[in-house]
């Protein structure tokens, strides 16, 4: 079944063309990557995809229905759910806390219900907590939940990120270089965790450098170039592929 | 555990409630105390504002007004009991609020500051001109005595347990909205607005709202202040007063309630300490601002993680 499909998605910027006429489809349960040089698009794409930009032309389809142009934070209570390229946890407030502003839009409380009804309000925010509480114990973070989450390493915070995005309950999980800045142990364990939650029915979207980590995790493989799609396929194919070979190490028209 | 906090509310409670008649030969001091009230209840209300959603509001004083000029309008000229041109009042500064609120999805920082400042000159220039409606300069005088429920409120005394109860009132709907998803979402929308409207937080209506009901406070506090001076004059609601109340939630602690009482006590013993220098004191009062800021960016009591 078809989660997301895109159809000649174009993005401008003034003269520049971020994405040109993308066309993509993610299949329900898939991990599907993204890789492409610097500058090709991918992060454009992700932008698309969860609201941030309008496209200037092309469709997004969402379970079937059109999402183009919605912003995004309707977007997300559709049930897509992102991370940022360059980190942007809540810093400056707790751990718990990141995660329960993540869930915001799966906590069915109400001003009316705040004012008039206190302890029922009380009693929704406590569930939110808890449900929080055991996704902080899939990544071993739980004795961490009232730090300050610029206290965690750089791993911890990344893993934050994507357990505030699950904390919305996506269908689909868009990630923007998740392993950036990891060590490679934390790579691991990174993987096997979207490898659990792709068992427990997530799809997943990754746009990644590390050429290792996409090619063991990844299904499917789009490559950008100059905001186009330029392949589409297995790991396997992709890497033995020549031309993706070429844009990668870079040649002329390239530079 | 819970008993203990129990007892320290009810001792607190207690405490407050002698206050006034322990000051009884004091009305100067009792004054300056229901004064005080007023500010922190205005206060309360800008500290939503400003310290959890982010928004810099020079406008604070002409809701204030607003909510001053309505009870007074409504009470002196048509009649009504003060219970309903409270919440009448309340209600007409959260309205003005959701109004002045709307360029925030479109307008942002310093220009929607800007917008404020703007605001709050128009409903001054407006106070003072419109003399039929506001009474121009001389203002709307013989405000009546309130009555609550039967009870006559004259005396300071009078006058100190009324604003505690609205203080309180202030206090508690705050804590509860703060306390749940609401709170939150501000918080992540003065944190990151990107990424809170990733979230799924509808930001731009989060910020007309957060902007609403700070307001709306600010019209309580001006019902009372009608009330308690029973004359409303458009000096009472200047930039300078704004200015104020954006030194007291400074000097508190943004993004704190409980430290916005410590910055409006701070601030009001620094100002009544301060009368001898006469016009000295606004230069003083910058300077205190200048060394909290310096030393205590986040506040005297504000949290330790708020370091914008």
């Amino acid at each position: 079944m078809v989660l997301l499909e895109t159809k000649h998605v174009t993005k401008r910027f003034g003269g520049v063309t971020a994405v040109k006429s993308v066309s993509i489809t993610v299949n329900q349960g898939e991990i599907v990557g993204m890789i492409g040089p610097n500058g090709s698009g991918k992060t454009s794409f992700v932008n698309l995809l969860s609201g941030i930009y309008k496209s200037d032309s092309g469709d997004i389809f969402f379970e079937g229905e059109r999402i183009t142009g919605l912003p995004s934070h309707l977007i997300t209570q559709r049930g897509i759910a992102r991370t940022f390229q360059n980190l942007r946890v809540f810093s400056n407030i707790s751990v718990l806390d990141n995660l329960l502003i993540g869930r915001h839009c799966k906590i069915n409380n109400s001003l009316l219900t705040v004012y008039l009804n206190p302890s029922a309000s009380r009693r929704i925010e406590k569930d939110a907590e808890a449900v929080v509480r055991s996704l902080l114990e899939m990544v071993n973070l739980s004795s961490r939940g009232n730090d300050f989450a610029r206290n965690l390493p750089y791993g911890s915070q990344r893993l934050l990120e994507i357990c505030r995005a699950l904390a919305s309950e996506p269908k689909l999980l868009l990630l923007d270089e998740p392993c950036a800045g990891m060590n490679p142990s934390e790579v691991e364990s990174l993987s096997a965790f979207l490898k659990i939650l792709q068992k427990r029915g997530t799809t997943i979207f990754i746009i990644e450098h590390n050429i290792k980590f996409i090619m063991s995790i990844a299904e499917r493989i789009l490559v950008m170039n100059a905001g186009e799609k330029f392949r589409e396929g297995v790991p396997r194919a992709i890497q033995n592929d020549p031309q993706v070979q070429k844009i990668y190490l870079g040649d002329e028209e390239e530079s | 555990m819970q008993n203990k906090r129990a007892y320290v509310y009810g001792g607190l409670l207690l405490v407050l409630i002698a206050v006034p008649f322990a000051l009884s030969e004091e009305p100067y001091l009792l004054a300056i105390i229901n004064f005080t009230i007023v500010y922190a209840i205005l206060c309360l209300g800008l500290n939503l504002i400003l310290g959890y959603a982010g928004l810099l509001s020079l406008g604070h004083a002409a809701f204030y007004g607003i909510g001053a000029y309505a009870t007074a309008i409504l009470m002196a000229r048509h009649g009504f009991g003060f219970l309903p041109a409270l919440v009448i009042s309340g209600l007409l500064a959260l309205l003005m609020g959701f109004v002045l609120g709307l360029p925030t999805r479109k307008v942002r920082g310093d220009y929607f500051c800007l917008l404020t400042i703007a605001f709050g000159e128009i409903f001054r220039l407006v106070s003072q001109a419109w003399i039929d409606f506001t009474g121009g300069a001389m203002g709307i005088v013989g405000i009546p005595i309130p009555n609550v429920l039967g009870w006559q409120i004259t005396s300071e005394t009078d006058f100190y347990l009324l604003g505690m109860v609205l203080l309180l009132f202030t206090y508690v709907t705050l804590r509860m909205l703060i306390a749940s998803k609401y709170g939150r979402a501000f918080i992540a929308i003065r944190e990151d607005e990107l990424a809170a409207s990733v979230m799924g937080i509808n930001t731009s209506s989060y910020k007309i709202l957060i902007f609403s009901i700070g307001c709306f406070y600010a019209g309580l506090a001006g019902s009372y202040l009608a009330v308690y001076q029973t004359t409303v004059t458009p000096s009472n609601f200047r930039l300078e007063e704004s200015c104020l109340m954006i030194i007291m939630v400074i000097v508190g602690g943004m993004g704190r309630l409980e430290a916005t009482f410590a910055g409006v006590a701070l601030m009001t013993i620094a100002i009544e300490f301060l009368r001898p220098f006469a016009e000295y004191r606004l230069l003083l009062i910058g300077a205190i601002m200048i060394l909290v800021l310096l030393f205590r960016p986040q506040g005297v009591f504000g949290d330790s993680s708020f370091r914008d």
